[in-house]
This record gives C-alpha cells, structure tokens and sequence, in this order.
C-alpha cells in the first residue's frame, strides 16, 4: 500500500505545496485581477489565500478518509454518490482540461513576444494565427509524450529559482522605491469597489489553488495529523508573502497593465542592479512555468480519468497503465482535449474566467463533502481533522458563494460563458445517464433514429428530384443532393436494421429494465421531429407527398419506439 | 472475421463519414453568407430544418461508430 508507505516530513510537504501552487497563474490571472481591482489586489491576494487555506484543510481531512486515486471525483462520489461524484469529476477534469490550455497558450504568447522581434529583424514574417495553435499543440505533444514515458519533473529547480528570482525582485522593488519615493498605493478596498474586489479575489484565488495536487500525498506524509496543517500554513505564508512584496513592488511602480510585472522589472532592474534585461528574465521564467503547469495538469487529469474508469464510468481500457506505471490512455484523451482549447488564441479570455468558475464549484463540492462525510461517516478514522469545523467548510462554502456569483454578475466574459457552461453540464448529464442505461439498449435507440431518418432521407430525395423547385439554384447542385441523400438514406437503413437486430437486443429484452421506457421514449422523439421536419416538403414540392412523409415516415418511428416500450 | 462483421464494419466506417461530412456540409451552408440570403427567402424555416439535420447527423455517426464497435467487439 502507498498509503503505508511515509514519504517524508514537514520540509518535503512544503516543497510539494510551494511546487503545485507556483505557476502559470501567475501570469494569467495577477494582469486581469490588477486592472479589475486596482491596488486593492493586495487585500485580495491575502483573503483568497486565507481562503484557500480553510479549503485545503477540507482537502486534507477527505485525503485522508479516501486515501485513493481520482481525487475532488473520488471524494464527491464518498460523500453523496454516484451522480455528485461523475459531476465533480467532469467539472474539475474540465477545470484541469482548461487550465492546462491556458498554460499552453500563455507560453505561446510569451514565446511570440520573446522571438517575434528577433523574426522580423532578420525579414521573417510568421503568420501568429497559424504559428500560435502549432506551438501550443507541439508543447501539450512533447510534455503528453514525456508523461507517458513518467519522466521527472524538473520540480525543484523551478521552484527554487522562481522563488530566488521573486526574491530579487521584491528586494530590488523596495530599494528602488527607496531611491524613488512614491505615494503609497491604497491597498484597502471601498464599499463601491467591492464587487470588484470580490471578483479580484476569485481571480487570485488561483494562484494558490494549485496547492491541492499535493493533498493526495497527505496520507503518505510522516505524522500527518501535525504535519498536514503546518504544511498548508506554511506554504500559504510564504506564498502570501512572496505575492504581496512582489505585487506591492508592481503596483507601486507601474498603473494597471495586464502584464505589470515585466513593465516594472524593466523600470526597476536597470536602475538598482543594473539587469537590462529583467523583462525577459520574467518572460523565461513565465514559460518554465507554463511547462509545469501544462505537466501538472496532464497529471490531475490522467488520475481523475483513471478513477473514473476504475469506478466503471468510462471504459476500463482508460485505466490501464504503460510499462513506466502512467495511464497512457488517459494522457492521450486529456492531451487532445488539451489541444482542442488551445488552438484558438481568442478563447483565451473566455477560458481564464471559465476556469475560475469551476475551481469554485470544485472547492464548495469539497467543503460541502467534508460536513456531509461528518454527519454520515462520524466514527470513521481520520488520519486529519479540519480544525474549527463547522465553521471552516461552512465559511468557505459562503466565500465561493459569493465569488462565484461575482464573477457572474461582473465579468462580461461570463455571458457567453454561462451558455458554454450550461451545455458542457447537459453532456456531463446526458452521458451519465447514457452510461447508466448502457452500450446494448443504446445501440437499439440510435438504430431505430438512423433507422427512420434513412427512411426520411429516401423520401426527400425523391421530393427534390420530382420537384419543379430548387431554391438553392447553383450553390447546391440538385442532382448532387438527390444522389447524396439517396446515399445517405440507404446507408442510414442499413446501419439503422444492422444496429437494431443485433443478439444485444435478444439479451436486452429478455432482461427487461425499467430504463428501457426511457430509450423508448427517445425513439418516439424522434418520430416526433421527424413529423416536424416534414414542412420541409411544402417547400419543395406537391401537398400530396407531403402527406406521405407525414403518414409514413414520422408516425413509423413512432411506432417503432412505442414497440419497443412495449415489448 | 466473419463477412458480417466485415460488412458491418464497413457499412458503420461509410455512416460515419458520410453523417460527419454531411454535419460539417450543412454547418458550412449556415455560416456561409450567401446561404444567409437564401435562409431569408425562405424566412425562419430554414435554419430549424438545417439545425435539425445537423442533430440527425449526429445521431447517424453514432450509429456508426456502433456498428464499428460491435463489428470489433465480436472479434
């Protein structure tokens, strides 16, 4: 057992949190959260990292109940089953999925800006829309090959020289702002500007989130019940210490840009230690971020796809692993989702917020976990205890409460989002439940829906081809079209029989289950829109034939569904 | 393999293709201006109809890859 094996102490906590929270954030979310909020953003950095504190001992009381492979899913799925669960881990696979994008994405920015001007001094011009979706998909390539190979992580060495170089930084800040005297920035926020702050808060609440990746080690850590919390504590206090000095530092120096960071390190560098080229030195260190994040991402996702596959959700092929012990398969999948959001460099915008939205929902489904595995499961041992419960989950069940509606009602982004979001919730739901009623019933639905939409694709081939009409005169040629549904439709019949009239469906209906009326109930949709679709016809042709595809076709599959509800 | 699954094999790869090409064909028709014209000749019919064909496609490439998945898992 894993579990039974002790890793390490304090100190190896603490590189693991300092190491998972450290990343590409930083460079996505600080920008945005300063312009929203202004200088206010110190105030938000120390709330949301109090804030991710009381959520990451949630975190640790459910790793140690649960001391198993799929993290927030397999906790969800603990605490309130089946449904909760598949949810969860759809929304922080997504959350993962989307993040790993942007990493992707952000690296690709820095790298344009970075090589650009070197192209164009020798006379290269390059195509950004084609150059940046390559560079994105060959970085989420080669880190999703070396995942499946379980290379190691150049961790600690990025660890320890981003947080050398921040230290610089602020040290070299405060001595220039020595040199330089400047007002003191307001850094406590107004009654009017507090919807901002909130929504400044949800943004920088992700540069700490990252320090959840390590709780699933929690139960490995030497005495965790002293360890776990001291690790947490810890590593916040020096994140909140490293983000304030060096966000204090920008903000004092620089007005609000969304890459303020590297605008005052070219101010301040060259003046107090003479480094001329502190905005690069940023940049580099921006993409050895971005890598990480990308890598850790592929990580999270492989292990929520594996648990989810172990629990019988996806095929149980995701959970197999290579020779290196990682799940090949899975990296592959969350790869290529990777790839699908980052190729489009203007869905950037849309996906940070989209983000920010779900790792909320993610931490009030871990706080919500916790209270409800306390009242279900209380005598259940627990290697750690969230201090002050009730109140910790409860307070951080509020906090995301009200970012979450902040970001709402706020970001203009989250308009289009909501939609995006809405529907990416009904494929999390439609596939559970697709899942639940099985492979076999649902080859017999989509048999019967191709079935009658062969038959339909039949009939209005011939529709158009005895028709006197064409309203698409060249764009579409008409013989094309009658030849190609006629195609279809014959096509369609054949799939639609062989689907249908398979030994599956023998087995299926000699044991009957209660979800059969629903598959039913899909078939007699069909029908329906088929019957819908039949004005079609008066467009194109005769009252007559019309009639025929509203006696024949729509009513057929009707009846084929009620048959098999009948059955 | 048995010539049924070898037909059924081919017949769920040619749906497939078919319904994805048929999808992205009509998804074509809807974005392109010129079929923006004619969406407004024949008023607001047109794009509930093209939307709908859209969905039977998909539910026709699932089909598919059904076939193609019963065709292997008999293997």
């Amino acid at each position: 057992m894993l579990a039974d094996r002790k890793l390490g102490g304090l100190l190896y906590g603490l590189k693991l949190a300092l190491g998972a929270a450290i990343g590409y954030e930083i460079f996505v979310y600080l920008g945005p959260a300063y312009e929203l909020a202004g200088s206010v953003i110190i105030s938000a950095i120390i709330v949301s990292g109090l804030l991710n504190l009381l959520t990451m001992f949630s975190y640790c009381e459910l790793a140690g109940i649960v001391p198993k492979e799929g993290g927030e899913y397999t906790y969800a799925r603990t605490a309130f089953g089946d449904i909760v669960g598949f949810t969860t881990g759809c929304i922080r696979w997504l959350s993962s999925v989307i993040g790993g994008a942007l990493a992707a994405g952000t690296f690709t920015l820095i790298f344009l800006e970075l090589a650009l001007p070197s192209f164009y001094q020798f006379g290269v011009q390059l195509p950004t829309e084609i150059v940046y979706p390559l560079i994105a998909v060959a970085i989420i390539w080669s880190l999703g090959r070396s995942s499946i190979r379980g290379s190691k992580r150049l961790g600690l060495l990025i660890l320890g020289s981003v947080l050398i170089f921040f230290a610089i930084y602020a040290l070299s800040g405060f001595w220039y702002l020595q040199r330089e005297p400047t007002a003191p920035p307001q850094v406590l926020p107004t009654f009017s500007g507090m919807p901002r702050f909130l929504l400044a808060i949800a943004f920088v609440l992700q540069l700490f989130i990252g320090m959840r990746a390590t709780v699933a080690r929690v139960p490995q850590m030497k005495d965790p019940e002293k360890n776990a919390p001291r690790t947490f504590i810890l590593a916040t206090l020096v994140l909140l210490i490293v983000y304030c000095a060096v966000v204090y530092v920008g903000v004092t120096v620089v007005p609000p840009n969304g890459f303020f960071l590297k605008a005052a390190a070219d101010k301040i560098f060259p003046l107090v230690n003479g480094i001329p080229m502190a905005g690069v030195i940023i940049a580099v260190i921006g993409m050895i971020v971005c890598l990480s994040g990308i890598s850790s991402a592929l990580m999270v996702q492989s292990s929520i796809l594996s648990g989810m596959s172990r629990d019988g959700f996806l095929p149980k092929i995701v959970s197999s692993t290579s020779q290196s012990g990682t799940h090949r398969l899975a990296i592959i999948i969350s790869s290529l989702s990777m790839v699908m959001f980052s190729v489009v460099p203007t869905m950037a915008a849309y996906l940070a917020v989209a983000a920010v939205l779900l790792n909320i929902m993610v931490f009030m489904i871990v706080n919500l976990s916790v209270i409800s595995l306390r009242i279900k499961k209380p005598h259940r041992y627990r290697p750690f205890k969230a201090p002050f419960y009730p109140f910790s989950p409860i307070s951080g069940i509020v906090v995301s409460l009200g970012l979450f509606a902040s970001v709402l009602w706020i970001k203009e982004t989250s308009f289009i989002d909501i939609p995006i979001f809405g529907g990416l919730m009904g494929m999390v739901f439609l596939s559970y439940y697709l899942r639940k009623i099985g492979l076999n019933r649902l080859k017999v639905a989509t048999g019967g829906i191709t079935l009658g939409f062969g038959g339909f694709t039949i009939l209005l081939s011939y529709l158009i081809h005895a028709s006197s009409e064409w309203p698409f005169g060249t764009l579409v040629p008409r013989p094309f079209t009658v030849f190609a549904l006629a195609f279809a439709g014959v096509l369609s019949i054949i799939a639609g029989i062989l689907n249908v009239n398979t030994r599956m469906r023998k087995n299926w209906l000699s044991h009957p289950s209660p979800s059969r009326k629903h598959l039913s109930h899909l078939t007699i949709v069909t029908g329906i829109l088929i019957c819908l679709l039949s004005p079609l016809s008066l467009l194109i042709s005769s009252e007559l034939l019309s009639i025929v595809i509203l006696g024949i076709v729509g009513p057929s599959n009707l009846i084929f569904g009620v048959l098999l509800l009948e059955k | 393999m048995r010539p049924k699954q070898v037909f059924m094999l081919i017949i769920g790869a040619v749906q497939s293709a078919v319904s994805i090409l048929g999808a992205i064909l009509i998804g074509l028709l809807l974005l392109d201006p010129f079929a923006l014209q004619i969406r407004f000749i024949l008023d607001s019919l047109f794009l509930p109809i093209l939307c709908s064909l859209i969905i039977f496609c998909f539910f026709s490439a699932i089909s598919g890859l059904f076939l193609i998945h019963g065709a292997i898992d008999v293997l």
